[in-house]
């Protein structure tokens, strides 16, 4: 009939138009995406110093996870595995230790701003302060951060603490191992706690108000609340929100590398991704560099199976229960 | 699915002619510009490649320009650069134009990378600037420079220049792959104020007798200490100490493709060390940074060692930051419009009864710029005239020192130039000075394309054995040893 015409009409309109209009995307894609990530791949099939382009097979990989056994303390496979590996440690460590930070005082705050009975004022203007460090530039921070916690007597802390009496020698907070790094946590939970918050206040808004209604008819305390409420409905969001925070925590470089004076960023603070850029970048050490990218690449991917898995499972039982 | 089909056909096409513009554009681009010199490298019979000769070289009525313009890479904040272009197109009547800064990196330890990437692409290149630190790293790299006999330029047209400059120019086959127009010897350069109170020093000769070789000056140091309840440290950076201590080498660092510890390099860990504990240098201090310039303008710093390219005394340059000092302010962050960050701000003017300078303990040289010629080179007749001009002629070079307080790597020029130094007590000339300091510079032998990287990583692996974060010397010297087995796979490294 004629709604039939019209339809088969309409299907080759549309497809035909859709494809032109999405087809920059996938132009784009492929040349600043697919080619770099084919390039990189086989890139790490290479060589690294003066043979870089000879094909060495899986060499790279075999010596980044497993070291190389028969050359001594100072073999090539040997210093990578342990570089490759103090950065993911140290990655791990930096995440970790800015992500409970972080979460705590993000989950804290959306609890907060959330809980009708407190009613805090000027909920919009505490968001907004607490969102703007996200959108200070990370060399910013870095500068701003260097000099307030500069090893001479020079720097804000430093100078503050002489000047007052408190210490008499400046306390080298750059080059303490631990120092260094509590301070690197402490930037990226001010940098990405509002942030967080935000995600966590909107999974909370979308909880039934009601629920909590009939909660505190029934007398429920606060942290019950809490506890058998507001977590367990927030979990899908909660468990996106650790997942993202890990994949881009794995991929952290800006802050750790910027934190250093002289010209090598400091050494307690090597992560994977600059372990990455330095080997391609200062050395000609293109394949230990794409070989790395490839497994923290590979890394990720895992990570990010995990969160669809987590989230189609929390959902699921669910629904069943409801029946 | 036809449909689907005739839209991937579509999209594919779409794509293929994309492509093909895109493909056309450049080659058609590099055609009228950067793939001239490649032909002119293989099919120019005017030059026929001189390859291996030792000291001939083209003779200088063979070289041509195939190209308009004389492009020179540097980085961006090389202060000799405007000078040397605007004098070499005053007195050659060239136009400016015809000159080409290209810049690549903020500073020299930038451009290292930069150029690599840059001679790669299509852009065009005739000469490169090199800091002495690398240059061997492009001398001895067949692909990307061509030794200086294909400009008609050779060793023998230079038998006035300081010796270690040579050698700093000649790659590991031997041939002459860089001359330049500076020697860069250093001194050591002194409070005189604080010299008076607490070392009774009147005159930079007494000064000099006080620090002649490491054993006085050592001892001047802990008299220093001892006068001032430690408020007072005798040098400025270890860093400092490390730029005039690598100069002693007596071997490679890297012999034939294995990483070899150097003796006077061991040594220097237990120097570092003890300068650091007997409280004779502050090691918390780095250099190039608002505490380096604050340290001895404050006066809590005797001195620092200072290269000829830091004691000219114009804004800017190492002795000038130091007479002048600053205050920190919040100043605008340039990256981040309407924000402000701490930076030690230099004054305006500097103090001229401040600063005195002696030669110090030892001779030796840090930096210097060193002129290679790109692969690509299309502008050879200029290109030589440009090197010829700033490195041989003897009255533009008078000219260039005496102008611009630069020390030009010439011994018989630079006795007759004089300067009276903006900054220095009384207008010290420290070209006296330093004409018999760069005499004595030797390296014998042991310059290598790997060493700006092994000195910074052993420096570095040094620095945390001084400050404690490593406890022991052998530990110290085991971290450098894995970083610099981590940057150069091609080395081997032993225990």
């Amino acid at each position: 009939m004629a709604g039939g015409g019209t339809k088969s009409h309409k299907l080759v309109s549309y497809a035909k138009y859709g494809y032109m209009f999405i087809l920059p995307f996938f132009l784009v894609y492929g040349f600043f995406m697919i080619w770099p990530f084919i390039n990189t791949v086989l890139l790490s099939f290479k060589g690294n110093g003066s043979k870089v382009n000879e094909w060495v097979g899986f060499q790279n990989y075999s010596w980044l996870l497993f070291g190389d056994k028969s050359g001594g303390r100072f073999a090539t496979g040997k210093v990578h595995h342990d570089a490759f590996f103090d950065g993911f440690g140290t990655t791990v460590i930096l995440w970790a230790g800015n992500f409970i930070i972080q979460i705590v005082l993000s989950l804290l705050l959306a609890v907060w701003f959330s809980d009708v009975r407190i009613k805090i004022k000027g909920t919009g203007f505490f968001k907004v302060v607490m969102y703007l460090p996200n959108i200070i530039m990370a060399a910013s921070v870095a500068a701003m951060f260097l000099m307030i916690f500069s090893n001479t007597k020079y720097g804000v802390i430093n100078s503050l603490a002489i000047n007052n009496g408190w210490i008499k020698d400046p306390i080298p907070f750059m080059s303490n191992k631990w120092m260094v790094r509590v301070i690197v946590m402490f930037i990226q939970a001010w940098l990405w706690f509002g942030n967080t918050m935000l995600l966590l206040l909107s999974g909370i808004f979308g909880i039934d108000p009601s629920i909590y209604e009939a909660a505190a008819i029934d007398g429920s305390s606060g942290s019950s609340t809490f506890f058998r409420i507001t977590m367990p409905i927030l979990k899908p969001i909660f468990l996106y929100v650790v997942v993202t925070s890990l994949i881009g925590g794995l991929q952290m470089f800006d802050i750790p590398y910027l934190m250093h004076t002289g010209n090598d960023p400091n050494d307690y603070l090597n992560t994977v991704a600059t372990y990455i850029y330095k080997h391609f970048h200062k050395f000609n050490n293109f394949g230990f560099s794409a070989a790395a990218s490839i497994l923290l690449f590979i890394v990720t991917v895992l990570l990010g199976m995990i969160v669809m898995r987590f989230n189609t499972d929390a959902t699921a039982p669910k629904k069943q229960r409801k029946k | 699915m036809k449909k689907r089909v005739l839209a991937a056909v579509v999209a594919a096409t779409a794509v293929l002619s994309l492509a093909g513009c895109k493909d056309s554009g450049t080659s058609s681009g590099s055609n009228s510009g950067a793939s001239t010199p490649a032909a002119s490298n293989t099919g120019d019979s005017s030059t026929p490649a001189p390859t291996n000769s030792g000291d001939e070289s083209v003779p200088a009525g063979d070289l041509v320009d195939e190209d308009e313009t004389l492009s020179i890479l540097s980085w961006s904040n090389n202060e000799d650069m405007d000078l040397l272009i605007n004098m070499f197109c005053d007195k050659t009547g060239t136009d400016k134009s015809k000159i080409k800064w290209v810049k690549q990196g903020d500073s020299g330890g930038d451009a290292k990378t930069k150029y690599k990437e840059y001679l790669k692409g299509n852009g065009d290149a005739d000469l490169l600037f090199c800091d002495a630190g690398w240059a061997q790293l492009y001398e001895n790299d067949e692909d990307l420079v061509i030794p200086m006999s294909e400009l008609g330029i050779t060793k023998s047209q230079y038998p006035d220049a300081y010796p270690y400059t040579l050698e700093v120019g000649t790659n590991e086959k031997g041939e002459f792959m860089a001359p330049t127009w500076q020697a860069t010897p250093g001194l050591f350069v002194y409070n005189a104020k604080l010299a008076k109170e607490h070392l009774r020093v009147e005159t930079p000769e007494q000064m000099q007798e006080l620090v002649k070789d490491w054993a006085t000056f050592e001892a001047t140091a802990a008299k220093l200490k001892e006068k001032t309840n430690g408020a007072v440290k005798m040098v400025a950076t270890e860093a400092g100490l490390w730029q005039v201590k690598q100069c002693d080498k007596t071997a490679k660092w890297v012999n034939g493709d294995e990483f070899v510890l150097t003796g006077e390099a061991d040594k220097f860990a237990d120097m570092a060390k003890k300068y650091t504990d007997n409280g004779w240098v502050d090691i918390n201090i780095g250099a190039w940074s608002g505490e380096w310039w604050a340290t001895v303008a404050d006066e809590s710093s005797l001195g620092e060692f200072v290269p000829t390219w830091g004691l000219k005394g114009n804004p800017g340059s190492m002795v000038f930051n130091f007479a002048a000092g600053g205050t920190w302010q919040d100043v605008e962050d340039p990256d981040n419009p309407g924000q402000t960050k701490k930076e030690y701000v230099i004054n305006d003017s500097a103090a001229t009864d401040k600063l005195s300078a002696c030669a110090g303990p030892q001779s030796w040289y840090w930096g210097g710029t060193y002129i290679c010629a790109s692969k690509k080179i299309n502008t050879k007749k200029t290109a030589a005239e440009f090197i010829k001009f700033f490195t041989q002629n003897a009255d533009n070079m008078k000219e260039y020192g005496q102008k611009n307080g630069d020390f030009m790597n010439n011994k018989n020029i630079m006795k007759e130039v004089t300067f009276k130094n903006p900054v220095l007590i009384g207008g010290q000339d420290q070209f006296k000075i330093l004409a018999s300091e760069a005499d004595k510079v030797n390296m014998g032998g042991t310059i290598t394309k790997f060493d700006s990287d092994i000195n910074d990583a052993f420096n570095a692996a040094v620095t945390e054995f001084c400050k404690g974060e490593i406890s022991s010397k052998d530990d110290a010297i085991a971290k450098a040893k894995s970083k610099i087995a981590e940057a150069y796979p091609d080395l081997k490294v032993k225990d």
